[in-house]
């Protein structure tokens, strides 16, 4: 399985290189204002292809470019109900942190599990070459502590059974 | 007051008819003959003149009808996906640059449909495009609105 | 820590402290207590007179005494019971000059106290496993001992059933708790607890239970059925084990539901801190607007903002 976990985060780190090349941008419809164009959406020329990029049914990024802004969408691979609560805990603990994160949106897209927001002012601020690393880290870190967290709580539970169930066989 | 005063300047309001060109009959019939053209040289064993063929065309299909772009995807990412992993480098090498921009659109349109098509093998081909052709054409993808 | 402990620690410290120090300022306890299971305990003292109070109060206190509680806590309390407080269900006094003579004694004195909840629930344990040892049956002892969750106890031709009801409020409960009770149902592979009880859970009530009209319909709700066989209960430690035991089931899960909630919390911590780290990196050291630039004559210049 993982042997192509490393072709999809190169075509995710290639297609986000590319998208993110940001300026600044006014806001055309309102005086004085400059919003992420890809989240206000109301002016239609200033935005470029939306792409999915997919390892499977259940893991894909979406990638919505704009003039002064590029939209990143995670769908982390949930396989069964644990992964998915874990995935949901975890996602709403980074989310509820986003104004660390700066580049972390406060929802994610619908059908996605976590949503990033990058704008002309980030780019300006941080290395463009860091700020993709971070999210290709992000993305292999995420499944890794998920199937961890897992991997703990059922280890968990098996010494809790059997050390209850123990005082009984004395 | 004439027409030109009521111009919104800051917004371009042709921008919605530059894509909005029409599929002619004529259109039609070369999507036929395309769809045609690859899926008998998929049958020869011709993979090679089959990708050349399928990415002969700079055709508008968002305005197609849906069954026959679909189709048309459906047969274009078939013979990507016949083609075996060791000959993708050689197959990309022999195009040309705006055949290369050509084939990543279907790249992409494959990879928005994990549920249909196989994603790894597209991946596959993305990697070997972007060593030939190089991020340029994942950016004319991006901003081209004539997608496929 | 990875077992409950069966007595309150409390109680029995401050017993012991009430009747040992001889410091004037701890002089008399008025203290209300919370235990498992939603019991309250008062526990009251009075250095001059030389007494100690414990009262408790518990759910399902009625249910209990028509299994037998009041003959159990006479045996195991009986000179030290008196009426019981208001607002409470049960009373026990130790005087001072009731004290025993050694150590040791009095330290099993405070001990008992300190497991008078756990004595309390034992009434209908011990009824079941005394009449299935005579081949007799019981009807099903339903205990309430929490809102929405009981435990069900009942003695059958060969053996005893337990049963409890526990409760899942939150969606990441339902899920571990699943997990959880897996393990349980799984455990008896394991070659160290095979003379263990079988344990079985479900989302359905057994079909022991499906007759009775005080079952709450819930989605949240698993029974848990633990079948007790002779070798768990016979007379002696074993069975006093196994009585100590049982009833902390539910508190014993629940407990580490939340410990395996507060590691992934812990987890997610550090985690988003070494993503936090990455970030940064991506962040020049000296931000990027504020590096001089000089122009080819050396005149400087920087961005306008």
């Amino acid at each position: 399985m993982s042997n192509t976990l490393k072709p999809y985060l190169n075509a995710v780190k290639a297609t986000l290189t590319a998208a993110l090349c940001l300026e600044n941008f006014a806001s055309q419809l309102v005086e004085r204002h400059n919003k992420p164009e890809v989240e206000a959406g109301s002016t239609k020329e200033v935005l470029l292809n939306s792409v999915v990029i997919s390892r499977n049914e259940n893991e894909k990024v979406l990638i919505e470019p704009s003039i002064n802004s590029v939209r990143v969408s995670i769908k982390i691979k949930q396989a069964d109900e644990i992964e998915q609560i874990l995935c949901h805990k975890f996602t709403r603990f980074l989310m509820l942190r986003a104004e660390n994160f700066v580049i972390l949106r406060k929802k994610p897209i619908e059908g996605y599990s976590i949503s990033f927001l990058i704008t002309n002012f980030h780019t300006e601020q941080m290395f463009k070459h860091k700020l993709v690393d971070f999210i290709i880290q992000f993305m292999e870190e995420v499944d890794k502590e998920i199937s961890e967290m897992k991997l703990s709580l059922n280890a968990r539970a098996r010494i809790v059974a059997e050390e209850y169930l123990k005082q009984f066989s004395g | 007051m004439s027409a030109n005063r009521k111009l919104n300047v800051d917004i371009d309001e042709d921008f919605e008819e530059e894509v909005e060109a029409d599929v002619g009959v004529d259109n039609l019939a070369k999507y036929n003959s395309l769809c045609d053209d690859v899926k008998s040289n998929i049958l020869k064993g011709d993979l090679s003149s089959a990708i050349k063929r399928a990415v002969s065309e700079a055709f508008i299909s968002k305005k197609a009808p849906q069954d026959i772009r679909e189709r048309c995807i459906s047969t274009v990412i078939e013979a990507m996906c016949a083609v075996k992993t060791l000959e993708i480098p050689t197959i990309v090498k022999q195009l040309t640059n705006d055949e290369l921009d050509i084939l990543m659109k279907f790249v992409y349109v494959g990879m928005a449909s994990p549920e249909v098509y196989n994603s790894s093998i597209l991946i596959t081909w993305h990697e070997k495009i972007v060593n030939v052709a190089g991020l340029g054409c994942i950016v004319r993808v991006l901003t081209d609105r004539n997608t496929v | 820590m990875i077992l409950l402990e069966v007595h309150n620690k409390i109680i029995y410290e401050k017993i012991a402290q009430a009747f040992s120090s001889t410091d004037e300022k701890a002089d008399n306890i008025t203290e209300q207590l919370a235990d498992l299971d939603g019991v309250i305990y008062h526990l009251t003292s009075s250095k001059k007179e030389g007494y100690v109070v414990l009262s408790i109060s518990m759910n399902g206190y009625s249910q209990l005494v028509k299994f037998g509680a009041d003959e159990v806590l006479r045996r195991e309390y009986g000179p030290y019971i008196v009426e019981p407080e208001s607002g409470y269900d049960f009373s026990i006094c130790l005087n001072q000059q009731d004290l025993p003579a050694t150590e040791e004694e009095r330290d099993a004195l405070y001990k008992k106290f300190s497991l008078l909840k756990r004595n309390l629930l034992a009434a209908p344990f011990e009824k079941a496993f005394i009449a299935q040892e005579n081949k007799q049956t019981t009807e099903i002892m339903e205990v309430p001992y929490r809102d929405n969750e009981s435990i069900y106890v009942f003695a059958l031709q060969d053996h005893v059933t337990v049963i409890f009801s526990t409760e899942f409020k939150e969606d990441t409960d339902k899920i571990f708790g699943k997990v959880f009770l897996q393990e349980f149902a799984d455990a008896r592979r394991q070659p160290a607890v095979q003379t263990a009880p079988q344990v079985l859970f479900s989302k359905e009530p057994p079909l022991e239970l499906r007759n009775l009209n005080t079952l709450r319909d819930s989605e949240d709700i698993n029974y848990v059925t633990f079948v007790l066989f002779p070798r768990h209960y016979t007379e002696g430690p074993v069975r006093e084990q196994t009585i100590s035991n049982i009833p902390l089931f539910r508190d014993y899960l629940h407990y580490h539901i939340k410990c395996s909630k507060a590691y992934m919390h812990s987890r997610m911590r550090a985690r988003v801190d070494s993503f936090l780290k990455v970030l940064n990196r991506a962040k020049p050291e000296v931000a990027l607007d504020q590096i001089e630039k000089k122009t080819a004559s050396g005149r400087t210049f920087r961005k306008f903002k």
